[in-house]
C-alpha cells in the first residue's frame, strides 16, 4: 500500500515585503510549507513502519522540479507533478482537479496526506475537495495516524477536544500543524534526491481549463504604523503602563 | 431574494450564521439532532432536521452529503458554514460536491449590488484580501464571533429531511483537551511571551500578567513545541485574534502569523533583545533587553 503526500510550493513569507500596501512577491524563493513537511513526515514514518512507497503529488510553477528535491530528500520515494508557470494563476478548485488526475494514475493508494492549510493562503480547501472528487472518506486536523489492518485510526484535534476515529481505506488525511518534527535530510539524502524518479507534465499536456470560481477584488496590507519609541529601561516602561491607566502607582 | 442554508455542528456558531445570513436572504438551518433543531427553531428560523441514523459530525464525507441534500431541499444558492475546525474541513468538501467556489475564515460579508464581498486574511495575515465567489452556488465559512448570536424570537418550523448517506468513519473515543478557559478575545491587557522567554521565566510572567490585571498569552511555539501553555493562549492566525487596550509582547519576533493576532491592540509595548525584530517595527514602545531580566525587574516593582 502506498502513501501520497500533496505538497504546495509557497513563497517564504519571512521575506515578504509590503510596498504601497501591496505584497511584493518578486525574487522570493519558493519552498514547501512547514505543515506540508509535517504531512510528509507522517507518511514517511508510516511507510517505515508498514512498508509501501511515499509519492509526492504536486502542482506548481516551473521551478517545482527544483523545490521537489527537498521533499525527495526528506524521505519520499518519488514524485508526480505538474510543473508549469501557468499554475500560479490557478485557484484551489483547479489545483484539486489537477491533483486528482495525478493521484488517479497511481497504483495501490491507501492514504493521501494534505496539510491543514497552505502557508500562503491557508484556506484549507484542497484536501477536502480532493477527497470529495475521489469519493474517499476523510479525516482533518489529524494529530496522530496509525494503521490497523485495512483501516487507519486517526486522532482529530478539535478546538476543545480530541476524537479518535477509524476510517476505511483509501482515505484522505489532512494533518494539523506540529503533529511531528519533520526530519532534516542528511547530505547523502540531499545528493540522492535528484536521482529519485520524477514524473513531470505541464498544463498543455493535461489540457485543463481554469474554472475561476472566485475573484480577488483587492489584497492590501492594513495600516500598522506605530510610533516605535524606544524606552531606556523598566522604569520608563512602568511609566508608560501608568500613563495608559494599567497601573496606578 | 436568494435562499441561504446555514449549518454548524456547534449551535452557538449556527446562531451567528443566522445573524450573518438574515440580511442576505431567506434562511434555512440544518440540524442533525433534536436539541439543536429546537434551539435554532426558537430563533425563528425554518429548520431542516436530518434524521438519518448513523451520521456523525466526525464523518465529514457523510456530513457533506447531508448538506448537499439540504441545499437541494431548500433550493439555497448560498451556504454559510462555521470556520471552526469542523466547519472549515467541511467547506471544501461541500463546495466540491456543489461545483461551487468557496471562501474560508471569512471576517466580513458585505453586499455590493448582486455581489457578496468577503474579506479574509492572506499571506499568513500580512494582507487582507477582498474576494467574491462567481459560481451559481456559493459556500462561505465564517470565522466564529464575527457575527453576534441570533437571540430567541418567534418559532421556526422544523421539518424532516431524509436521504441515504454512506458512513465510512467510526468514532472510537473522545476526550476533552485540558484547557483553562481563558478569554483572550475580550482581555483588556495581554502579556504575550514567545521563544525568547526561557522556561523558568513563564511563572514570573504569569505573576506579572496577574499584577497587571491581564491575561498571559503566547506565540505558537511555546504552546505547540514546548507545551508550556495551552493552545487556547496562542495569539495569531491559527490562534486568537485579540484587540486589547494594551499588549506587552516579550521575546516574540513578530512574524506575520503572530502579528495578525495582535496588530489591532490599542497600545503595543515590545521587549526584545533584537532592536530590528519585526515586532519592534509594529510597536508604540520598545525596550531592548533580556526577557528574563525585564520580567524580574517588572515583577519586583509590581508583584
Ligand atoms: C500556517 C501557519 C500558521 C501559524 N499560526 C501561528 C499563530 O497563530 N501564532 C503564532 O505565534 N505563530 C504561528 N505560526 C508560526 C509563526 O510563523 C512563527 O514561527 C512564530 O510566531 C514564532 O514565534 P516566536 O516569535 O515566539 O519565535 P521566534 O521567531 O523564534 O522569535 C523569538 C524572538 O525572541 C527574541 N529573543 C531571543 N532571546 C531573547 C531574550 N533572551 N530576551 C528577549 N528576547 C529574546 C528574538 O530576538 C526573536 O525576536 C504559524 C505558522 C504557519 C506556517
Amino acid at each position: 500500500m502506498n502513501y501520497v503526500v500533496a505538497m504546495k510550493q509557497v513563497p517564504d513569507l519571512q521575506q515578504l515585503r509590503i510596498r504601497d500596501k501591496k505584497p511584493v512577491l518578486t525574487d522570493i524563493p519558493l519552498e514547501f510549507g512547514k505543515i506540508d513537511k509535517n504531512a510528509l513526515e507522517c507518511a514517511v514514518s508510516l511507510k517505515e513502519a508498514c512498508g509501501g512507497e511515499v509519492i509526492i503529488a504536486a502542482v506548481g510553477s516551473g521551478e517545482l522540479t527544483e523545490t521537489i528535491k527537498d521533499g525527495l530528500a526528506c524521505g519520499a520515494d518519488r514524485a508526480t507533478m505538474i510543473a508549469d508557470d501557468g499554475v500560479d494563476a490557478l485557484q484551489s478548485a483547479d489545483v484539486a482537479v489537477l491533483l486528482v488526475r495525478l493521484i488517479k494514475e497511481l497504483d495501490d493508494v491507501g492514504l493521501i496526506f494534505f496539510a491543514e492549510g497552505s502557508a500562503d493562503n491557508y484556506s484549507g480547501q484542497v484536501g477536502s475537495r480532493v477527497a470529495q472528487l475521489l469519493g474517499y472518506p476523510q479525516v482533518g486536523f489529524a494529530c496522530d495516524v496509525r494503521m490497523e489492518g485495512d483501516r487507519a485510526v486517526v486522532t482529530r484535534a478539535l478546538e476543545g477536544s480530541f476524537e479518535e476515529v477509524e476510517v476505511d481505506l483509501p482515505a484522505v488525511v489532512i494533518v494539523a500543524s506540529d503533529l511531528n518534527k519533520p526530519r532534516l535530510p542528511t547530505v547523502i539524502q540531499i545528493l540522492k534526491a535528484g536521482k529519485k524518479p520524477q514524473e513531470v507534465t505541464d498544463l498543455a499536456a493535461v489540457g485543463h481549463e481554469a474554472s475561476e470560481l472566485t475573484v480577488c477584488v483587492e489584497n492590501l496590507a492594513p495600516d500598522t504604523d506605530r510610533k516605535k519609541q524606544e524606552l531606556a529601561g523598566s522604569t520608563e516602561l512602568l511609566a508608560v503602563l501608568k500613563e495608559n491607566g494599567i497601573i496606578d502607582k | 431574494m436568494e435562499n441561504v442554508l446555514i449549518y454548524s455542528a456547534n449551535t452557538g456558531i449556527a446562531r451567528e450564521l443566522l445573524s450573518a445570513g438574515r440580511p442576505l436572504g431567506e434562511v434555512w438551518a440544518l440540524a442533525l439532532d433534536e436539541a439543536s433543531a429546537e434551539e435554532l427553531a426558537a430563533c425563528g428560523v425554518a429548520v431542516l432536521r436530518f434524521d438519518g441514523r448513523g451520521v456523525i459530525s466526525a464523518d465529514t464525507a457523510a456530513l457533506a452529503q447531508v448538506v448537499a441534500l439540504a441545499v437541494a431541499h431548500s433550493d439555497a444558492s448560498l451556504v454559510l458554514l462555521g470556520s471552526d475546525r469542523r466547519g472549515k474541513e467541511l467547506t471544501g468538501r461541500v463546495a466540491a460536491a456543489l461545483d461551487a467556489g468557496c471562501l474560508t475564515d471569512v471576517k466580513s460579508i458585505t453586499q455590493d449590488g448582486q455581489t457578496l464581498l468577503c474579506t479574509r486574511l492572506a499571506f499568513g495575515g500580512a494582507t487582507i484580501s477582498t474576494e467574491s465567489i462567481t459560481s451559481p452556488v456559493k459556500v462561505i465559512a465564517v470565522s466564529p464571533t464575527v457575527f453576534p448570536r441570533a437571540e430567541p424570537q418567534g418559532q421556526g418550523v422544523i421539518s424532516s429531511l431524509t436521504g441515504a448517506v454512506d458512513a465510512r468513519v467510526r468514532l472510537l473515543s473522545e476526550r476533552a483537551k485540558d484547557s483553562d478557559l481563558v478569554d483572550l478575545k475580550s482581555a483588556e491587557v495581554i502579556i504575550a511571551v514567545g521563544e525568547g522567554v526561557r522556561d523558568e521565566d513563564f511563572e514570573p510572567a504569569q505573576k506579572l500578567a496577574q499584577a497587571l490585571g491581564g491575561v498571559l498569552a503566547c506565540s505558537k511555539p511555546p504552546a505547540t513545541d514546548r507545551g508550556l501553555l495551552g493552545e487556547e493562549r496562542v495569539i495569531g492566525l491559527s490562534g486568537v485574534i485579540c484587540k486589547p487596550q494594551l499588549a506587552l509582547v516579550i521575546g516574540v519576533s513578530g512574524q506575520v502569523q503572530f502579528a495578525v493576532g495582535i496588530r489591532d491592540a490599542k497600545t503595543i509595548i515590545t521587549i526584545n533583545t533584537n532592536e530590528n525584530a519585526d515586532m519592534v517595527r509594529m510597536s508604540d514602545y520598545f525596550l531592548v533587553k533580556d526577557s528574563g531580566e525585564a520580567i524580574a525587574e517588572l515583577c519586583s516593582e509590581l508583584c
